[in-house]
């Protein structure tokens, strides 16, 4: 009998389908891998399980019978821990308390004898040493801190755990170390769900695999019959590739990283030695897992982040540190990532946010712009973009594809020279998705360079030209968009070929 | 029409809680009423009172609008009301011709107070909460400093400055009213702001920055200048209130001079969703409160604290009904030191 099994759980959010009847089970003793893309619905899944999310439909089982998690206290007390990617930890406790939180009668009794026998217990149950218990966990390295919650998850009458992408904050001696400790708790009786989107770990801890893709189970193996190219097509999708609307017909340079180097301040990866010219006329598209280096990529060619080494040339001239207004006057428009925070600000008129580009808008800073005056300037734009709201409403009442209407018509309006898209159609709907990559070729098709960073392979594979992987903040290929995406798909997780 | 509709309702609830108040105090609610009535509105001089109590209220909740409508909470408005009163007194009771410059000197001296904070919050990072608190505690404590020494009295025997020159008086304007020209001067800089955050390039910068400070970032703005600018702008204000007030109605400066004006503000700028217009409508209501309640501390022996305690629950009801928006803004805070 299993330990743990999911039974067709389905799951929505809003109008996307994260998990449509999947099947999961895992017993004491096994690791069993997840493996997917982001957007795979692998999240979902590991909060199902660790009882964050009660799914639409479907059951949980565990020991044999039907429960319902409903809350990660819920799952701790059937002995389900989880250790997510980023660390629960409260930063001003030490490890011992951190590892008492949640405990039966931990809030009141936190005295020094009570704390050290929590990390006594702790220690002896974790597979790799542990902190002291003294050290307070905000002054710990993030390998450090993972231990302790893994601690947290596998003592006091911790039967499964689950892992989600536990190595992609790990150094490689940390990982090497942590897919050890794994093997080790599955010897001791431990059941582990193990996420992934890393071919090479699955082949080294799990004694099955489940791959996902689009909240679906693809494909199932056992040890033995893994197959590192099924594997990845199956992660990757093996879908016939859509033709594009016509080859680009490339020019001259229109935008070039050379030898860049840079990280920004908020990302968890920085890029390196990055070399990469886009000419104009067509699209090269940055493939890679989300977290390999994307916004700091970004952030550099948008020249919100200062690059530590290298430049950014646009149009021929370098860049320097002139910041996203230099940047835009040297003829770059840019489609930010998170649109409702980076590309639009919602409080403000659909008529004011396409003003916000400091070409557009103008000087000097004390001259007037009537709201009138800047309504009737945006109708016809926004018009053609598809945008039938009032130029005078609010961004932030626009669904998400209008409100990417709305930032391309501020991007686009006037055809840049280059132009920086970053995961330009995530979260949107069939239509508005098919509209941004429509205009995205119009704009190819008339002369511009288009650099493209997304994490969904399908998007690349459509509208680039040109792909190159972004990996561990560097850069591989080009490949040829003839590329097969098990090829892709194993540049993307890192692997050799 | 929202915008109108809060503030009323906030003032009926006012009356009806503070006529609760009365008839527990023991005080004959009808009476009371006539007085706050007659200390409002219902008189030239009642008029008048509201105008001139409206005034600092006005000048500081339109200093504290244009921060906040950048993404600024800056709290600093008191502090840059003393610094004002501090310049205008320093400036007005000098002996020469030059203390005509009184007013402009307190604009000053405030503009500095907020620069000071801008440097804070921008270049060191602090946040500028922080910043703008604590430099109103260090004016305060600047006043008293000055009126026990370099600005007291030539008698030397209170804790206040010598009056303030003639030249630099401010002229009254209504006949058996304190009304001066500062109130002219209050309803011109919200015309001024007005057109400066609703209509103007920079207007439109700053509500970006508080808005969306990424999206404002990316789109090439000189955030951090910018922001600078609203600091020094709501400096400038504040001052001119502290400055209007000294040269306009104590003609002295004493000890806590300000009884809290530049905190009341804060409740003002709410109050008028800091929007320029509402505010002015916003500080008429405070200012009539404050007229009124004086009044029936005169007249009927309702104690001080009531009126204040009526502004409270009109800002309570206020929050109440716009407790959703204001909460918007609070969460959306951008951190000065991520501004470029």
């Amino acid at each position: 009998m299993p330990l743990l099994e999911l039974r067709g759980i389905t799951h929505r959010f809003g109008a996307v389908t994260a998990l449509d009847g999947v099947d999961l089970d895992v017993a004491a003793g096994e690791v069993h891998a997840l493996l997917g893309e982001n957007g795979a619905g692998k999240s979902t899944l590991v909060n199902v399980l660790a009882g964050g999310i009660v799914p639409d439909r479907g059951e949980v089982w565990v020991d044999g019978e039907v429960v319902r998690l409903r809350s990660p206290a819920d799952a701790a007390r059937r002995g389900i821990g989880m250790v997510h990617q980023h660390d629960a930890l409260v930063g001003a406790f030490t490890v011992a308390e951190n590892l008492a939180l949640g405990l039966p009668g931990a809030p009141f009794s936190s005295s020094p004898g009570f704390l050290e026998a929590v990390h006594r217990r702790a220690a002896a149950a974790s597979p790799l040493p542990l902190p002291s218990a003294t050290a307070r966990t905000d002054t710990l390295g993030v390998g450090e801190r993972q231990r302790v919650e893994i601690a947290r998850a596998v003592a006091d009458g911790g039967r499964l755990l689950g892992l989600d992408e536990a190595t992609a904050v790990l150094t490689p001696a940390e990982a090497d170390a942590l897919l050890d400790a794994t093997r080790a708790l599955a010897r001791d009786g431990m059941a582990v769900v193990f996420i992934t989107h890393r071919l090479a770990e699955v082949e080294r801890v799990a004694d099955r695999v489940t791959v996902l893709r689009g909240g679906r189970v693809v494909h199932r193996a056992a040890r033995g019959g893994f197959d590192p190219a099924t594997l990845a097509a199956a992660m990757v999708g093996a879908a016939p590739e859509p033709l594009p609307a016509g080859p680009g017909r490339p020019g001259g340079e229109a935008l070039a990283l050379v030898g860049l180097a840079a990280r920004a301040s908020d990302a968890s990866r920085g890029v390196d030695g990055i070399d990469l010219s886009v000419r104009s006329g067509e699209i090269v598209g940055v493939a890679g897992v989300d977290g390999n280096g994307q916004r700091s990529l970004a952030a550099a060619v948008a020249g919100t982040c200062a690059p530590s080494a290298g430049e950014v040339r646009i149009g021929g001239r370098a860049a320097g540190r002139t910041g996203p207004a230099g940047h835009r006057a040297l003829g770059l428009a840019i489609v930010p990532e998170d649109r409702r925070t980076e590309g639009l600000a919602l409080d403000l008129s659909l008529a004011e946010n396409l003003l916000l580009d400091a070409g557009a808008l103008g000087g000097p800073a004390w001259g007037t712009r009537a709201p009138r005056a800047i309504r009737r300037a945006a109708a016809p734009r926004l018009e053609r973009f598809g945008v039938t709201a009032d130029p005078g409403a609010r961004a932030g009442a626009l669904s998400g594809g209008n409100q990417q209407r709305v930032v391309l018509a501020r991007e686009l309006g006037e055809p840049p020279a280059a132009l920086l898209l970053v995961n330009p159609t995530r979260g949107l709907d069939l239509r508005a998705t098919a509209f941004v990559r429509d205009e995205v070729r119009r704009l190819r098709d008339a002369g511009a360079g288009v650099l493209l960073v997304s994490t969904d392979l399908d998007e690349v594979v459509e509208l680039a030209d040109r792909v190159v992987v972004l990996s561990s903040g560097r850069l591989s290929g080009p490949f040829p968009k003839e590329t097969p995406r098990a090829e892709l798909g194993r540049a993307m997780a890192g692997g050799a070929p | 029409m929202r915008a109108i509709f809060a503030p009323v309702l906030a003032a009926l609830a006012a009356v009806v809680v503070g006529g609760g108040a009365l008839v527990a105090a023991g005080v004959d609610p009808a009476a009371a009423f006539r007085s706050f009535a007659r200390g409002a509105f219902a008189t030239r001089h009642g008029i008048g009172e509201t105008l001139v109590t409206a005034t600092p209220l006005l000048l500081c909740g339109l200093s504290v609008a244009l921060s906040f409508r950048a993404g600024l909470f800056n709290i600093g408005a008191e502090g840059q009301l003393l610094a004002g009163m501090l310049c205008a007194t320093a400036i007005g009771t000098a002996d020469s011709p030059a203390a005509i410059l009184a007013l402009p000197a307190a604009a000053l001296g405030g503009a500095a107070v907020g620069a000071l904070a801008a440097w804070w919050t921008l270049r060191r990072g602090v946040p500028e909460v922080l910043a703008t608190l604590l430099l109103n505690f260090v004016l305060l404590h600047a006043v008293g400093v000055a009126v026990h020494g370099f600005l007291q009295e030539a008698a030397r025997t209170y804790p206040q400055s010598d009056p303030i020159a003639l030249v630099a008086r401010l002229p009254r304007w209504l006949d058996g009213t304190r009304v001066h020209v500062g109130v002219l001067v209050a309803v011109g800089a919200a015309l001024v702001l007005h057109h400066l955050v609703e209509r103007s390039v920079i207007g439109l910068r700053w509500r970006a920055a508080g808005a969306a400070p990424a999206a404002a970032r990316l789109a090439g703005f000189p955030v951090r200048r910018d922001l600078l600018t609203a600091f020094v702008l709501s400096g400038l204000l504040a001052g001119l209130a502290g400055g209007i007030e000294v040269t306009g109605v104590t003609g002295r400066l004493y000890e806590s001079p300000s009884g809290g004006v530049g905190y009341a503000a804060i409740a003002v700028a709410l109050l008028g969703r800091l929007r320029p217009a509402s505010i002015v409508l916003a500080a008429l209501l405070f200012g009539a409160l404050d007229a009124g309640c004086a009044a029936m501390e005169r007249d009927v022996g309702v104690s001080h604290g009531l009126g204040r305690a009526l502004e409270g629950v009109a800002i309570a009801v206020f929050l109440a009904l716009e407790a959703g928006p204001i909460r918007e803004r609070l969460r959306r805070r951008p951190a000065g030191a991520e501004a470029t």
